[in-house]
């Protein structure tokens, strides 16, 4: 019997060092393509369009739709910054999703905006809208009131309200770099196929100044967590999207700003309000539908676009965000778990879908269990000790080299820390990143998982939005 | 063997810290780097940008070119570079300029360019003669739209179309008829690429528009048109396509047929009338469009049906191009809003609303003539019944007529009573 648990542990234990060594394998692929990729197209960035086309009346028109719940603190910034853009046609829509903190008469007052009459299309089955609000002097702008029923509902309802054939999406404490939204358009404009989502770079908004609504002065934050997640980001972001772009293997799209084919989406029907992650889900369902109807489409992610979001600064907050974006991806996964393998859907049956399930949705499960049972092994002499140590050693260096690199293409391409204090604040806390935060992440999607398993499924909103320092004066 | 795995296991935690030490020296060493280079292209920006803004007032900067003369991988090339690129902003030094960088080199350093392999380096070379307006490059820029590759020929020709000459015009037209049928570049790129030609270039683009047929070229170029003022050569090109067999050409040329000036172009505007019925909405749309742009008063009552077309866009878009019309279109609202069909009365609420309509209707209630005034009266008592009453409630907050706040008080106590 022994035997056999003893037999069970090593096995485990192997299953462990495979699981890392792949996942490891795919980050070092999606490294190396990202090192190519992104320096090539910080060049082209100099003979780019985007100055041609925000004059062009050939550029198509845009609706930013900006869904909003209990954004008080910070959507006067947001609305300022949305209507400051460099683009040639493009309107404005907030939707005021049930806010009891007076949202929506902040933006009443700051706006000077009136009660007017709108034939609502209900194309996009959503919760009753109550209201629209205008002002003839800023006529491309518009606030929606409507009762609650989250994220997803209120995106459809600006969908529905959205006059334009293409939409951005952007979260309610974000900040738009000036030339985001035409950037974001550019390839969009210059593809020969039909681009039907295309989401740009989300940085951190933490420390950093803004004043009526753009960004004045980068500083860092002062939170060690808004910190960890800065190099998370710079990761994800500089070489994992990269990576998974160049492929044409795109699952995901920040939510928080990216660019969709209203058409298209339309087509798909809308965002799914059953779905605590709707960005990652709209991504899935875009994907399946063009698949599905042999519909020549491209999904795009470009470096070069820039919103600036606030991520929470408590670890309550961030874990509600971790546990729902994983709930997310295990929803959409499951949901979808027929493209799983199945040549029919391509790459994304045989190589994204798969990867997703055995290394982004389990692998916190093999993760966590792997911190249990390894030291275990090794306590009961199981494992050897020089190997044990060189395994945990490459293990945290591995870690560390992949946030270093993050930090690295940031400073050898957009370089938005302009400091040499940053620059050596940012390298400090992508070696710590691996020493706890890591592990707290792992274990925070493995509640997500447990969540799910128990049927616990509905959205975890964050609060304490608002709380850039640098900007709370305003 | 435990040795081996040992040793291989060490081999790659040493390889992983020697690479973050790259990471972290390269870092470092760039930064350092970076720091000085632009440093020193900040001054030289700020010493040539005096110098060169001086010498094109005295007009004597051509005498001095050998005072600029650099190697082209020195800062001092790259500065001078770009204080020429923003001084060719001002009309006034722009010919000037456009001849010091032929002569300081700059012009044949980015021809040698563009034989290069790499497609990054030809694309920026290709970009940078299109900024310097160099004319004597475009035939070996139109060479490059021989290539295959879809980066450099959306860069050629965006940099044609900066330089903007005649051949330029030329090279890009001769290579459309491949260009866009075989998807080389976007449309849209090569519609912004076109108009930028500006008002020169549609005499040609109407000349080649006769010579082919293709769909996606007829389209591009009416695209183009529409886009420029629309003089009489343009409206008969527009109308030559307006009974053409693709939907997209009859929409397209529809819209060229809206921005006419009938003051100054006479055109058969009831050729117009049946693309009012066409089976396609989006050619409806361009119709009633353009109608309402050429305040085509005959048209009013055939304009009139579309209020109730099964395409809500169209529907928008009649009331929209109706209210243009001011007092003649009542009637066909009127009409129109005693219907039963919801949706179209909505549209028309919404659209007399948000083109400022209701305001001329308001205004109404204090008209003289009494069947102007009760028929403003009416449409804004059934406006005011299907919940669009801002505009009444508004105006009684705003303006000082008693008169019409009277009438507005009573039409709003009509309704609640109702």
């Amino acid at each position: 019997m022994n035997e056999i648990v003893i037999a069970l542990i090593l096995l485990f234990n192997y299953f462990v060092g495979a699981h890392y060594g792949v996942v490891n394998l795919v980050y070092s692929i999606l490294l190396t393509i990202a090192l190519f990729v992104i320096l090539r197209h910080i060049k082209r960035i100099k003979y780019s369009p985007i100055k041609d086309f925000s004059y062009s009346p050939e550029t198509p028109p845009i609706t930013l739709i900006i869904p909003a719940y209990n954004e008080k603190n910070v959507i006067i910034q947001t609305v300022e910054s949305a209507l400051s853009m460099n683009y040639p046609f493009f309107d404005v829509i907030i939707i005021n999703d049930g806010s009891d903190d007076g949202t929506l008469g902040t933006l009443i007052k700051t706006f000077k905006l009136n009660k007017i009459d709108v034939v609502y299309r209900n194309i996009l089955k959503t919760a009753p809208v109550k209201g629209f609000y205008y002002n003839a002097d800023i006529p491309h702008l518009m606030v929606i009131d409507k009762e609650r029923r989250g994220k997803a509902d209120a995106l459809n309802c600006g969908i529905n309200a959205s006059r334009s054939p293409y939409f951005c999406s952007v979260d309610a404490d974000s900040v738009l770099e000036k030339d985001a939204l035409i950037r974001l358009m550019a390839p969009v404009m210059e593809s020969t196929v039909p681009v039907v989502a295309c989401g740009g770079v989300v940085r951190i908004l933490n420390g950093v100044k803004v004043e009526e609504g753009v960004v004045k002065e980068i500083e860092l934050p002062k939170s060690s967590l808004a910190m960890f997640q800065i190099v998370e980001y710079l990761r994800a972001f500089l070489f994992g999207r990269v990576g998974w772009n160049f492929m044409d293997a795109i699952l995901i799209l920040s939510g928080t700003f990216s660019l969709f084919h209203k058409a298209s989406v339309i087509a798909v029907g809308g965002y799914n309000v059953k779905h605590v992650s709707e960005d990652m889900e709209m991504i899935v369902k875009l994907h399946r539908f063009h698949l599905e109807h042999k519909k020549p489409y491209k999904i795009k992610f470009i470096s070069d676009p820039i919103c600036w979001s606030e991520v929470p600064e408590s670890l309550k907050m961030l874990g509600r965000q971790r546990r729902r974006w994983h709930l997310g991806l295990i929803q959409s996964i499951v949901e979808h778990r027929r493209l799983i393998l199945n040549p029919k859907y391509g790459k994304l049956g045989l190589l994204i879908f798969p990867y997703y399930l055995f290394f982004e949705m389990l692998g916190p499960i093999v993760e966590l269990l792997g911190y249990i049972v390894v030291p275990l092994s090794y306590y009961f002499g199981l494992l050897n000790t020089d190997y044990f140590l060189l395994f945990l050693i490459l293990a945290i260096f591995y870690g560390v080299f992949l946030s270093t690199i993050g930090v690295f293409l940031e400073e050898i391409t957009y370089r938005r820390y302009p400091k040499w204090s940053h620059l050596f604040k940012l390298l400090t806390y992508g070696v710590f990143e691996n020493l706890g935060y890591r592990q707290i992440n792992s274990f925070w999607r493995f509640q997500a998982i447990i969540k799910y398993l128990f049927g616990r499924r509905q959205w975890e909103y964050i609060e304490e939005k608002g709380t850039n320092q640098n900007n709370k004066k305003k | 063997m435990q040795l081996t795995v040992r040793l291989i296991l060490i081999s790659i935690i040493s390889f992983v810290c020697f690479l973050i030490l790259m990471a972290l020296v390269s870092a470092t060493l760039r930064r350092l780097v970076h720091g000085w280079k632009y440093r020193q292209l900040d001054r030289y920006r700020e010493v040539y940008k005096a110098q060169f803004i001086q010498l094109l007032q005295n007009r004597t900067v051509l005498l001095k070119t050998n005072d600029f003369v650099s190697s082209p991988q020195s800062n001092k090339f790259q500065a001078i570079e770009e204080v020429l690129l923003d001084l060719m902003n001002e009309d006034r030094y722009r010919d000037e300029v456009r001849t010091l960088f032929y002569k300081l080199g700059y012009v044949a350093f980015y021809e040698k360019k563009l034989r290069s392999r790499n497609i990054i380096i030809r694309a920026s070379a290709i970009d940078k003669l299109g900024k310097m307006l160099s004319e004597p490059s475009v035939g070996k820029l139109i060479e490059m739209l021989k290539t295959k590759n879809t980066e450099t020929i959306a860069v050629t020709v965006r940099a044609l179309s900066k330089i903007k000459s005649k051949e330029a015009l030329k090279g890009i037209l001769d290579h459309l008829p491949t260009l866009l049928p075989e998807s080389l570049i976007a449309q849209k790129a090569m519609n912004t690429a076109l108009t930028s030609f500006g008002v020169s270039a549609v005499p040609p683009l109407i000349e080649y528009g006769r010579k082919h047929s293709d769909p996606r070229i007829l389209s591009s170029i009416l695209e183009v048109l529409s886009n420029t003022s629309a003089d009489s050569a343009v409206c008969l090109f527009a109308v030559e396509h307006i009974k053409h067999s693709d939907a997209e050409i009859r929409a397209k040329a529809l819209k060229v047929l809206g921005n006419v000036d009938t003051e100054s172009i006479a055109f058969e505007q009831n050729l117009v009338l049946p693309l009012l019925e066409d089976p396609v909405w989006f050619v409806r749309l361009q119709a009633v469009r353009a109608l309402g742009n050429l305040h085509y008063r005959k048209a009013i009552d055939f304009m009139g049906g579309l209020l109730l077309d099964q395409n809500w866009q169209v529907r928008d878009a009649a009331a929209t191009a109706l209210t243009k019309f001011g007092n003649d279109s009542i009637d066909i609202f009127l009409k129109i809003l005693k219907y039963r069909d919801l949706y179209a009365k909505e549209s028309i609420c919404e659209e007399i609303e948000k083109t400022n309509f209701s305001s001329m209707l308001i205004e109404n209630l204090a008209s003289e003539n009494r069947e102007i005034h009760a028929k403003s009266r009416e449409i804004l008592h059934v406006m005011h019944s299907l919940h669009f009453s801002t505009p009444l409630r508004e105006y009684l907050k705003r303006s000082k007529n008693e008169a019409i706040g009277q009438e507005i008080r009573l039409l709003i106590n009509e309704g609640s009573e109702a």
